[in-house]
């Protein structure tokens, strides 16, 4: 207890090693969060970094140990939306010409196997909620309690939202491997 | 197994947290259900799946190690709130001044060393040493070292021990270096006044007080060396003392004193000194024996204290407004600011920050803290000894971002300076750099006080008042505006030139188009001041436009007399009235704006059911009016009325319009009908809509339509106009009113602060506990204070006059406040009575699962009502249910064979037997509050809860 109280009031004078005491094991979380919102792996990377530092120079404002994943959450849901905002500015300029030049490398696409790309689908298209609770379920392999703590929301809710998450996605990967199918199907027979 | 036990079971044993017995039966039901197991199967091959889905994602991210954190460092933690923080930042450098050092130029001699010149012999106050940036305390037996730069604050001194056995004294505020040279030891004093006690050993070398002016050199003597801004005095109380002044010198003896603004000795008068700790040895030297000395110190202090009194700024700048930049955008005019101050310290709101039941209030919630706290990192004392300074006018000009700050304290100018020095001082925290960084944008020249956000700005208004070349902005065309409305040397202006700001808001070609609606886009200046009110008013305000008013703001009409106070009764508690231009245009412009990017067809369908009704809008007078009574109450009580030039062509056309609107419900299915009722000769019309709380009612009486959320409010309106006891003839009003003045463009009464008391010691009282009652601060006193408000508007082509009336000051604004606060607080209060009513039930249905558990292990089973418990001992008596209005708790049997459902009927007191879950945090009041026993995971016993919609996470 005192170690962890020490190491808040480290990391608020500018201890850096103690500021990532206090966040490491939250890594995770943030992570988790941003690739639930923003789907790319990389950018959930980017936006990763960005919470931390956004952490270390902010970590004066937080009051108290116990809120810290509350707080981290946040701060990384509302970076979040904040890029989301900014792509979507740029993107409705780009958009036409997006289409036009968006090529996939054929090397990267024979690569990648065909579940992976389903699951990317339709993780993709799952709403938000459902996306943030199975990156913290399944890259922080949080359980229900801790699950509970971070989002904020009773065990209850956890059990179900991870459920329906799971329920969701079964049933869009099933749609789009059926439309796979049929697709290869019709490319064959044509 | 039901569908939803095995997703329940499913679930968990997916995010491996299903226990033994769980696992156990769900496997049972698997083999035995074929379908059951594919299509966990199904699931835990997507589990795995979506493991090495993550896995591959989060592989690299969460292995980012800290190495890129290294040049961050945090913020500190704000004391403060920003805005206080900005606001005292803003503060000082709006009232600051000058003055930290002017002696760079005598800088250039090269020391003779870093060793002890002296020790500090006696101190009081915090007297410092500034060491680099850091500022040390000064305390006896400290040594003072070559170059160091030591300060008094304004009530410190200190005296100083030389190594040869003298002694130097610094009064407060005095700031100086000592220098030790080759053939002179030097107090170079920045500012402040000192005295040289030379007589106790013969020197070594010379000693010299040079300040930026003057050089003052004596060998075994006593004198003293006052320097500030306005120029330097030299007394001298024993021996001689060399001047040297732009390369002239001339001797002092003693009981002489010197000043170097008239340039001539005077003979000193007798006086105690009454600054000097080594009072008793001056006291000796200026004993009867030697009138002459005592009158030259005496003389030496009534000079400084009176500095400025020959002096005067260039005859030029008579107006400080002629010192702002000429795009100053926002202004704001002074002229007599210890008049105004004088005033405020005489008005309600310093009466009512004086009261004692609000002063006791605020010290039990811990406010004086608060207040000393703010006061204290804020530096507000120090900006209010500058402040006190300022004398004359006071300017503020804002050219966003930036602003600049002018004052005349050509009266005080020395003090200003050396307390604006405390000021900065103070406010750096000792560091001389940044008091040096300040001082470029804060300083007096000329015994004008110029403070501003930029030095660019600060040096060219020194440039204009040395110069003596205004920049003209007070004959600007803005400013020529401001003038005609408020006369040529108003007490109080604020005014904005917004003419520039509209012309780049109108490149958005979005909000070119909402702002050409509100008719915005020809705003051109606004004016606050008392000085154009008139009529018995206080306070007015003009929005100017360019040109003639169009859009929105044109809807306003030019004075009219109003009648529509005849419908409210005299104690409302808001009334409004307006006069409108034509509601058909009005209507038309309206309906244009919002069609505009819709699709042609529906801008074809909105312009053919205006038409249509068209006939409804040109019925319509040009007068329309709202009143409030007790808005505090949950029943919106809001009366209106409109004002009607064909009463009975508005009749017939609203008469159609409703009936059409009624079959329209009718066909998709929502239930809605007119009900008429006769009252006192006139005929109220209802309507009844299926799922609407409110039921619009209105009449036609006189040529007005009156109308309410309910049939009682007009008739209420029908016995006021009837019986002439209305808001018109409410002699509160009248006297607020100037005779005539209810021919105006729009007029405002309020009378809301009055609703406190009921607030109070009703609505809020009644649901408070005893520790919430305490903290309401006892507020009986306001009726003292309370009093009614009114504000009124004439409309011209070009320009709309606001006035505002407000005999006591407080109440106009107090009471425009309070049904809101008491709306913001009302619903929280009753969120936070339910949440503890919720806790409550919660712990009393965990006991009461507890005994229930405890009789399972004594009997095998759970009990099958609560009989079965107290009969066993296992509780005294069926417990309370908290929501219950004095019922118990209650115990059914559950969903599946053998559990039970403990439950409390809820907020709502409605028993839904423990079925339907609450859910607190809704803001809704039905379900029940519930705990199932046997648990699903075998753990303790816990209350059920519903997670509502949109739930989010926690914040800290």
């Amino acid at each position: 207890m005192n170690r962890t109280k020490d190491d808040l009031e480290l990391a608020r004078e500018g201890d850096r090693e103690a500021f990532w005491r206090l966040v490491s094991p939250h890594r995770g979380l943030i992570f988790a969060t941003a690739l639930g919102m923003l789907k790319d792996p990389e950018a959930a990377e980017d936006l990763l970094h960005e919470t931390l530092l956004t952490a270390a120079r902010s970590i004066g404002t937080l009051r108290d140990l116990p809120c810290l994943p509350g707080w981290l959450h946040t701060m990384t849901r509302n970076l979040a939306l904040d890029s989301i905002r900014r792509q979507q500015r740029g993107r409705r300029a780009m958009a036409a010409a997006a289409r036009q030049t968006q090529v996939i490398p054929v090397g990267e696409w024979v690569e990648k196997e065909a579940w992976l790309t389903t699951m990317e689908q339709a993780i993709g298209e799952l709403p938000e909620p459902f996306r943030v609770i199975l990156a913290l379920k399944y890259i922080n392999e949080y359980s229900y309690e801790q699950i509970s703590r971070a989002l904020g929301i009773t065990l209850g809710a956890v059990r179900s939202r991870l459920f329906e998450a799971r329920k969701l996605l079964k049933s869009k990967t099933e749609a789009l491997a059926q439309a796979r199918e049929a697709k290869d199907h019709g490319t064959r027979t044509v | 197994m039901e569908r939803e036990r095995f997703e329940q079971l499913l679930a968990d044993h997916l995010s491996g947290e299903i226990s033994a017995s769980d696992r156990n039966e769900l496997m049972r039901y698997v083999e035995s259900d074929a379908e059951a197991h594919a299509e966990m199967a199904a699931y835990e091959q997507q589990e795995e799946l979506l493991t090495r889905y993550y896995k591959l994602k989060a592989e690299r991210a969460v292995n980012t190690g800290p190495e890129w954190l290294a040049d961050v460092q945090p913020a500190a933690r704000p004391p403060v709130r920003p805005l206080l923080r900005w606001a005292a930042v803003a503060a000082l450098l709006a009232i600051g001044a000058l003055s930290i050092s002017v002696h760079k130029l005598y800088r250039n001699q090269v020391p003779t060393g870093t060793a002890a010149l002296a020790k500090v012999a006696q101190t009081s106050g915090n007297a410092f040493v500034l060491s680099g940036n850091k500022a040390e305390p000064l305390t006896a037996g400290t040594p003072v070292r070559q170059s160091q730069k030591i300060k008094t604050p304004r009530d410190g001194y200190f005296a100083l021990a030389l190594n040869d056995g003298n002694v130097i004294e610094a009064r407060g505020g005095t700031q100086f270096t000592l220098e030790d040279l080759p053939d002179r030891l030097t107090v170079v004093l920045d500012g402040g006044q000192v005295w040289a006690h030379l007589k106790n050993k013969p020197l070594e070398k010379k000693f010299v007080v040079q300040t930026g002016r003057v050089r003052a050199t004596a060998t075994g003597t006593v004198y003293g060396v006052e320097d500030g801004l306005g120029g330097t005095i030299v007394a001298v109380a024993e021996g001689t003392v060399q001047v040297e002044r732009d390369g002239q010198q001339f001797s002092l003896s003693a009981g002489q004193a010197w000043d170097s603004r008239t340039n001539a000795a005077t003979t000193l008068a007798p006086s105690s000194i009454e600054w000097s700790h080594m009072q008793e040895n001056l006291a000796s030297l200026v004993a009867p024996a030697k009138p002459e000395a005592a009158e030259a110190l005496t003389t030496m202090q009534a000079v400084a204290e009176n500095t400025n009194t020959t002096e005067t700024a260039p005859a030029q700048i008579g107006d400080l407004l002629d010192l702002l930049p000429l795009n100053t955008t926002i202004y704001l005019d002074m002229r007599d600011l210890s008049g105004l101050i004088g005033q405020f310290n005489t008005s309600t709101y310093a009466m009512l920050a004086r009261e004692d039941a609000l002063k006791r209030w605020w010290g039990s919630i811990h406010g004086t803290e608060l207040t000393d706290s703010i006061t204290t990192q804020t530096h507000l004392r120090e900006i209010m000894a500058v402040a006190r300074q300022l004398n004359g006018q006071v300017v503020v000009g804002v050219l966003s971002p930036d602003f600049v700050l002018l004052g005349d304290c050509r009266d005080r100018r020395d003090e200003a300076a050396r307390l604006l020095g405390n000021a900065l001082m103070e406010i750096s925290g000792g560091k001389f750099e940044e008091v040096q960084r300040l001082h470029e944008r804060a300083m007096v020249a000329d015994g004008i006080l110029i403070v501003s956000s930029n030095a660019m700005l600060a040096r060219g208004v020194v440039a204009a008042i040395s110069g003596g070349a205004p920049t003209g902005f007070a004959a600007s065309d803005f400013n020529k505006k401001v003038r005609e409305a408020v006369g040529s040397n108003p007490r109080l202006v604020a005014a904005a030139n917004i003419a520039p700001w509209m012309n780049n808001w109108m490149r958005d070609a979005s909000l070119a188009r909402r702002l050409d609606f509100s008719g915005l886009s020809g705003l051109d200046h606004l004016i606050i001041a008392p000085g154009f009110a008139g009529k018995g008013m206080n306070q007015a305000a003009r929005l100017g436009f360019a040109g003639e008013r169009h859009g929105v703001v044109n809807w306003l009409a030019e004075p009219a007399p109003m009648r529509a106070f005849n419908f409210f009764s005299a104690d409302v508690h808001l009334f409004a009235s307006a006069v409108i231009r034509s509601p058909r245009t009005m209507f038309f412009d309206w309906l244009q704006y919002l069609m505009a990017e819709k699709a042609e067809v529906d801008q074809a369908a909105a312009r053919e059911f205006f038409e249509s009704h068209a006939a409804l809008f040109d019925a319509v007078g040009s007068e329309v009016a709202a009143a409030i009574d007790n808005p505090i109450l949950p029943l919106p009580n809001i009366k209106v009325a409109l004002e009607l030039a064909r009463p009975a062509d508005f009749s017939r056309e609203l008469d159609l319009l409703v009936d059409d609107w009624i079959a329209r419900n009718a066909e998709r299915g929502r239930l809605a009908e007119r009900e008429q009722t006769e009252y006192q000769g006139f005929t109220i019309q209802t309507l009844h809509v299926d799922g609407w709380y409110l039921e619009p009612s209105w009449a036609v009486v006189d040529d007005y339509v009156v109308a309410g959320p309910g049939v009682e409010f007009v008739k209420n309106s029908i016995d006021v106009w009837q019986s002439g006891g209305s808001i018109g003839k409410n002699q509160r009003l009248l006297n607020l009113l100037p005779a005539g003045a209810s021919n105006v463009s729009l007029l405002v009464y309020q009378d809301v602060a009055k609703a406190i008391p009921v607030l109070l010691t009703t609505k809020l009282a009644a649901g408070m506990s005893a520790e919430q009652k305490s903290m309401i601060p006892d507020l009986s006193f306001m009726e003292r204070f309370r009093a009614a408000g009114i504000a009124y508007a004439t409309a011209r082509k070009d320009a709309i006059d606001f006035y505002f009336n407000t005999p006591t000051g407080i109440d106009f604004n107090l009471g425009m406040a309070a049904p809101l606060v008491a709306n913001w607080l009302v619903p929280r209060m009753s969120v936070s009575e339910r949440f503890e009513a919720y806790a409550q039930a919660s712990v009393a249905l965990e006991d009461f699962a507890k005994a229930a558990l405890a009789f399972q292990a004594k009997n095998g089973k759970l009990p099958g009502s609560i009989d079965e418990l107290v009969s066993g001992g296992f509780i005294a008596s069926a417990p309370a249910d908290p929501f219950g209005a004095g019922g118990s708790l209650k115990l059914v049997p559950g969903p599946a064979s053998g559990s039970i459902i403990l439950y409390s009927v809820g907020p709502d007191g409605v028993d839904d037997q423990g079925v339907l879950v609450a859910d607190p945090t809704s803001g809704r009041s039905e379900g029940d509050v519930s705990i199932v026993l046997p648990t699903l995971d075998g753990g303790p016993p816990k209350v059920r809860t519903e997670q509502p919609a949109g739930a989010t996470a926690s914040t800290q």
